[in-house]
């Protein structure tokens, strides 16, 4: 028995060197985040493919209206932004519209409007955007409570953790830096290689110590103050939940 | 002292076993490399997402081991995942590819046991290949191999005893077999 077993050895010689798990892990955060995003509030394992498969219809901007933008340049271009992200930024503008249950906003970008939501998520588009489902968040703004599988370390990984780690380098999809909301700690999360459907998320508390995210197209060229500006614009409701995954 | 948090947990478990997962993947894929590294990465970004989930230690490599194992089975029921796709940028993480090719599975450097042994392999049906590796590098028993494929006892032995007459028939040269040593026929 014990010669097979040689034999088969024979047959992977891997040799047993040092594991760098960055990757990995790397990997882990990536596939937990998306996983997060798409079924926050369906918990449909599937969604995250359509999304995907709506994504190229939309980012093709074939039949989308293109979404306004501002005069003004913003005042620094984004970290690992794309020279279609070099665009001028999509202009904060106040909103008076409509809210619905469970999150208000009080700025939206320029042209947009908030398509729909629950007490779980909000989604913000622009104005006569061609997917109206408000739990497909491809060129869209989502709202939502951290989901209820969160673990309290499940936060993008940092240079500091890989030097805590003992490592060098990193493959890191995305960076993470600091943000003050509401005059607390908060994080935005934003993609090394922006790609037409790259995403920015940032992690904050509200006033009431709820912790929330909200994801939006990193072609909207946002800088980190814009960002904070928008999330502090954000008032979670009494009867806003937690979604799951 | 601190709870280690799940990232702590995780990279632990990752330089603990993924050479030996690597390992696996190899074997089951008949020395494709680039695919078992798919596989294990696959593997290892979906046990991240389950790690919560997994109260006992003993349980993160049997299921870690499942979802290379299920991931490799399922490649064959969708071929679309198989072909190849055209990408802008290269490999995020490129195989370590040396002077003498690529590390691991250079006919030069190992010598041609491991190429014969990874021929015989592939020429095994791909659940056959997967009971002898369970079975013979594992070394489940009968019944936990059953349970990792989804299919009966009696499959497992009739497959595993299959599977190693083929073996014997593909790899006759004992010079070839480590040092001399043959197969030896063995109860399923």
């Amino acid at each position: 028995m014990n010669e097979i077993k040689v034999l088969l050895d024979s047959a992977v010689p891997i040799e047993n060197e040092a594991v760098d798990p960055a990757a990995d892990l790397s990997r882990g955060r990536r596939r937990l985040h998306k996983r997060r995003m798409t079924r926050a509030w369906a918990g449909a394992a599937g969604l995250a493919v359509v999304a995907a498969a709506t994504g190229v219809v939309v980012t093709n901007g074939s039949t989308e209206p293109a979404p306004p933008r501002a005069a003004t340049a913003p005042a620094s271009t984004p970290k690992g932004a794309s020279p279609r992200s070099q665009l001028p930024a999509i202009e904060l503008v106040a909103y008076t519209g409509k809210q619905v249950p469970g999150y208000t906003v009080k700025s939206v970008p320029e042209g947009w409007e908030i398509q729909g939501g629950s007490n779980t998520v909000l989604t913000l588009a622009p104005k006569g955007f061609k997917n109206q489902d408000v739990n497909e968040w491809v060129g869209k703004i989502a709202v939502m409570l951290e989901s209820k599988d969160a673990a309290p370390d499940d936060r993008p990984i940092t240079e500091e953790d890989l030097k805590a780690w003992g490592m060098e380098g990193s493959d890191l999809a995305r960076t993470s830096s600091k943000v003050t909301v509401n005059g607390q700690d908060g994080s935005i999360s934003r993609p090394t290689k922006v790609d037409r459907t790259s995403t920015v998320s940032v992690s904050f508390p509200d006033s009431k110590g709820h912790h929330v995210v909200a994801q939006g197209p990193a072609s909207l060229g946002w800088t980190d103050a814009q960002w904070a500006k928008f999330a502090e614009g954000v008032t979670v409701l009494r009867n806003a939940e937690q979604g799951v995954g | 002292m601190p709870r280690p948090t799940r990232d702590d947990e995780f990279v632990t478990f990752v330089r603990v076993n993924r050479t030996s997962l690597l390992k696996f993947a190899g074997l089951l894929t008949a020395g494709d490399h680039h695919r078992a590294e798919d596989l294990v990465q696959t593997a290892l970004s979906k046990l991240y997402v389950a790690w919560p989930k997994l109260d006992r230690p003993e349980t993160v490599l049997a299921y870690t081991r499942r979802t290379v194992l299920n991931s490799h089975i399922d490649e064959s029921r969708r071929p679309w995942w198989r072909r190849e796709r055209s990408t802008p940028d290269l490999p995020e993480m490129p195989a370590h590819e040396g002077p003498d090719g690529i590390a691991g599975l250079d006919h030069g450097r190992f010598g041609p046991v491991g190429q014969q042994v990874r021929t015989a392999l592939a020429a095994l049906p791909k659940q056959m290949r997967a009971v002898v590796v369970l079975r013979y590098w594992l070394d489940l028993s009968i019944e936990e191999t059953a349970r990792m494929l989804g299919c009966s006892q009696g499959t497992v032995k009739s497959q595993a005893a299959k599977g190693m007459a083929k073996l014997r028939l593909l790899l006759p040269a004992p010079s070839h077999a480590t040092g001399g040593q043959r197969i030896e026929r063995t109860n399923p």
